[in-house]
């Protein structure tokens, strides 16, 4: 075996009240894709964190070619040590260009003048190791998001790097996007560049990884060679037991139409809706499939209200809902759960049962029913099973898939008969999502018709009785449960396919 | 499953409000201390006349302060408080003045003048879409320079003294800008605490969007926020113009600052979703003590200012440790 590049000695980090990573041991050999899995909280960014000197261990010993390396922070990490990291909220600058970013904090510059020239220069050679065709002098801000993720990973190449971490760099990029950035994590490999990919995705590990350590509450549990790895497998390490289905889909009579959206046109920032049609039944979960910037949210935006619509018509149980608000649209018994809880979907400030009630709040004489409000929280909270240390804890100190669920109590709370779940998944481990899609399966039991949106189809495939895929603002085509293939949709997604145009 | 309830009580007993009112101990305890080590360092200091007079003295700006704590509240900010304050004192001692207008009416008149400031301020950031910050500076300068054309810069006096009953009148031992104070501290309580327009002021300031699609109606509840506002600056100038038995047209010159400083002192966030009225009456009364004690120890005025300005960097500070505390649990 070849000398490890990289290698962690019973490393511990420990924030106020969490001890992050306790007593990790860890070796990376060089040339190697080196994944790291485990649950949200698992302690896999600050490990990597670690690794690339943004954060100080308290305990234990990195060592860089078996020789003990001294805490400098990052840009000593980078430059000197050669330990680039990617990290997983993009830091860049949006209103800088695409070569300041990339130049940061290592600017080029004659007698104190900055040289904008050489700056792109140097831009346009870090960008072409990432494929991406931009113009360096872009403003960040106006890229889409996967060419941005590219800028990040371009940055960390500053300095020859010999290793690049990237933690979680996928959970924003459709699955075409993932393709390519996967091409791009072979070509930096075949330059000799060591990978550390942090990851919860567990299909990931097959593409990418030479060897694969899994974390579970902040130590490693195994470090095994990727052929070892079966999902399954990595499953029960992560979660130290076995999960049922990840997808319970529940037997359910498809019942009648509750939701009717015809022709819905809206001319929008990244996409403009045409003429676009979908109907939801009691007890029916539809999927909104299609590439990031297809217009899947949007589409479901304008139907619960939340942007205007320029045309078209809604019905909820064959009531017209006249939309020109969110508000409508909940009050004709829609619920829409935002892709982007943090910023859209929850008052993270707020305690958990101000939330739950946000929508509709309990009255007495005008005064908020405070006792009332406790109760519809306390029942919420036992229905769904969320985990709190009380109602009256802050959203924003809960896990993903608690938040997750807070927000479906506040639109059951509201009466939404009709409930889209944009991207339900993100941001939460394996076994909350389990319970999420659990819930969507009871709540498509007891009556409810449900949209789901999705860039990752399995879970469309597993949990839809439809999926309607959507292109550049159209639907696409729309297919039955005994049609889904993963290939039907990307073809109709992409427009490669042969006439599935309905 | 459900709540894993055990080490944090319950909402609604007695230690979980204990613990709200503990949050508060920064500004309550500072209190405590400057109003302890006031008492022995002057006689003059706990003296009926004085601390009614400390009463008086912050009850302009906590007034102005709780209606700047909803705004705050909404992740907004209301700077034209200090201008609005005047104009309503010189137009209310105008009506009674020139136009021999009864004095409650000239009252409410000149309180009403602020909300229709407060009203413009709220169109401007909610129609025309404009920062808070940016409308409520327009709004500073324009009710400023409106004080200066009515009044041509000179005081507005002449007023009859029923007048001064509002600023000066007690009712009983207490003096009537302490019962009105009281009177909004009370609703203003209710309000933030127990009525749909306080928890959307909370939910707007924490995270709009999501306010928004949650069905609240965000504009109006914000155009709401910063009439309030604007009514109790031109309550509060009424008081003031009282006060002095005149409207001056240099009253309120920086007192958005003193306002400001109140309300953050007592543990609201500019960035929103945080602030209470206990914690903004703390405020105030923090800065009057502060103010009252330099006089009665014989302190430059200059040394006020920094005192001030070096309390809001404590209280502020130790709202974000003890924030930060409270997330790593």
């Amino acid at each position: 075996m070849a000398e490890p590049l990289l290698e962690m000695h019973e490393v511990s980090k420990r924030y106020p009240g969490v001890l992050a990573v306790d007593q990790v041991s860890l070796t990376v050999l060089p040339g190697e894709v080196h994944v790291v899995v485990g649950e949200n909280g698992a302690g896999k960014s600050t490990l990597m964190k670690l690794l690339a000197q943004v954060e100080r261990p308290d305990e234990g010993v990195i060592r860089v070619d078996g020789k003990p390396v001294a805490f400098r922070g990052p840009r000593f990490a980078q430059l000197v040590l050669g330990v680039s990291m990617v990290h997983q909220e993009l830091a860049l600058a949006a209103h800088l260009s695409v070569a300041e970013n990339l130049c940061l904090g290592d600017e080029s510059s004659r007698w104190g003048v900055l040289s904008r020239r050489a700056d792109r220069r140097r831009a346009r050679s870090l960008l072409a190791r990432v494929n991406l065709t931009v113009d360096p002098a872009r403003a960040v801000g106006t890229l889409p998001i996967a060419d941005r993720q590219r800028v990040e990973i371009a940055k960390a190449l500053n300095g020859n790097p010999r290793v690049v971490i990237m933690d979680e760099p996928t959970t924003m990029l459709t699955e075409a996007e993932i393709d390519d950035l996967f091409t791009v994590i072979a070509e930096l490999k075949g330059c000799g560049i060591t990978i550390v990919y942090i990851s919860h995705r567990l299909d990931e590990v097959a593409h990418l990884a030479d060897r694969v350590t899994v974390l579970r509450d902040g130590r490693v549990v195994q470090t095994l060679p990727a052929a070892e790895a079966s999902p399954q497998h990595l499953i029960r390490l992560m979660v130290g037991r076995d999960i049922g289905d990840l997808y319970p889909k529940p037997d359910v009579e498809v019942g009648d139409i509750l939701l009717s959206a015809d022709g819905i046109c809206r001319r929008g920032k990244v996409v403009d809706l045409v003429d676009c049609s979908v109907d939801v039944r009691s007890g029916e979960i539809v999927g909104f499939a299609g590439l990031v910037g297809a217009g899947r949210t949007e589409l479901a935006r304008a139907i619960f209200g939340a942007d205007i619509p320029d045309a078209g018509r809604v019905s909820v149980r064959g009531r017209k809902v006249n939309l020109r608000s969110a508000r409508q649209g909940i009050a004709a018994g829609l619920g829409y759960l935002t892709e982007d809880r943090q910023a859209e979907g929850l008052a993270m400030a707020l305690p958990v049962d101000q939330n739950i009630t946000l929508a509709n709040i309990p009255l007495r004489l005008r005064m908020i029913d405070l006792p009332a409000e406790r109760k519809i929280a306390q029942s919420w909270g036992n229905q769904l099973g969320i985990k709190a240390p009380s109602i009256k804890s802050r959203v924003r100190t809960l896990s993903g898939g608690n938040q997750q669920k807070i927000v479906v109590a506040k639109w059951l709370e509201a009466r939404s008969q009709v409930l889209f779940f944009d991207e339900p998944a993100r941001g939460i481990d394996v076994a909350a999502k389990a319970e999420i899609f659990d819930l969507i399966g009871r709540l498509a039991a007891q009556g409810c018709g449900i949209v789901i949106i999705s860039s990752y189809l399995p879970e469309l495939l597993n949990m839809c009785d439809r999926i309607l895929v959507l292109r550049a603002g159209r639907i696409a085509g729309e297919l039955a449960r005994d049609e889904f293939s993963e290939e039907r949709i990307m073809q109709l997604a992409t427009g490669t396919g042969k006439g599935f145009q309905r | 499953m459900g709540w894993q309830g055990r080490r944090v009580p319950s909402p609604g007993t007695w230690r979980h409000r204990a613990r709200s009112v503990v949050s508060q101990l920064a500004a309550a305890g500072t209190v405590l201390v400057l109003f302890i080590y006031l008492s022995l360092a002057s006689d003059a200091f706990i003296t009926a006349n004085n601390l009614i007079n400390i009463g008086v003295q912050s009850a302009v700006v906590a007034i102005i302060a709780i209606g700047m704590t909803i705004v705050i509240i909404t992740a907004g900010i209301d700077l034209s408080v200090g201008s609005v304050a005047a104009l309503s004192g010189v137009l209310g001692a105008l009506l009674v003045v020139n136009y021999g207008v009864a004095i409650p009416l000239a009252i409410i008149g000149g309180t009403a003048i602020g909300a229709v400031a407060g009203m413009v301020n709220g169109l401007l950031v909610t129609q025309a879409g404009m920062a808070p910050f940016i409308a409520t500076l327009g709004m500073l300068s324009v009710a400023r320079g409106l004080v200066y054309i009515v009044t041509g810069s000179v005081a507005v006096s002449g007023t009859p003294p029923e007048f001064k009953v509002l600023g000066q009148g007690r009712l009983g031992a207490l003096p009537i800008p302490v019962l009105t104070l009281v009177l909004v501290a009370v609703l203003g309580h209710l309000i933030l605490t127990r009525t749909k327009l306080g928890r959307y002021a909370y939910a707007i300031g924490s995270n709009v969007e999501a306010a928004r699609l949650s069905g609240v109606p965000v504009k109006r509840y914000l155009a709401i926020v910063y009439i309030i506002s604007g009514t109790m600056a031109g309550l509060a100038g009424m008081i003031a113009a009282s006060r002095v038995n005149s409207g001056q047209p240099n009253f309120g010159i920086g007192l958005e600052l003193d306002v400001i400083a109140a309300t953050v002192i007592g543990g609201a966030s500019l960035f929103g979703g945080e602030g209470t009225v206990v914690g903004t009456l703390l405020g105030a009364l923090l800065i009057a003590l502060i103010r009252n004690g330099s006089v009665l120890l014989d302190i430059n005025t200059f040394y006020q200012q920094i005192i001030i300005g070096i309390i809001i960097w404590i209280a502020v500070f130790w709202d974000q440790y003890r924030r930060r505390r409270a997330a790593a649990r």
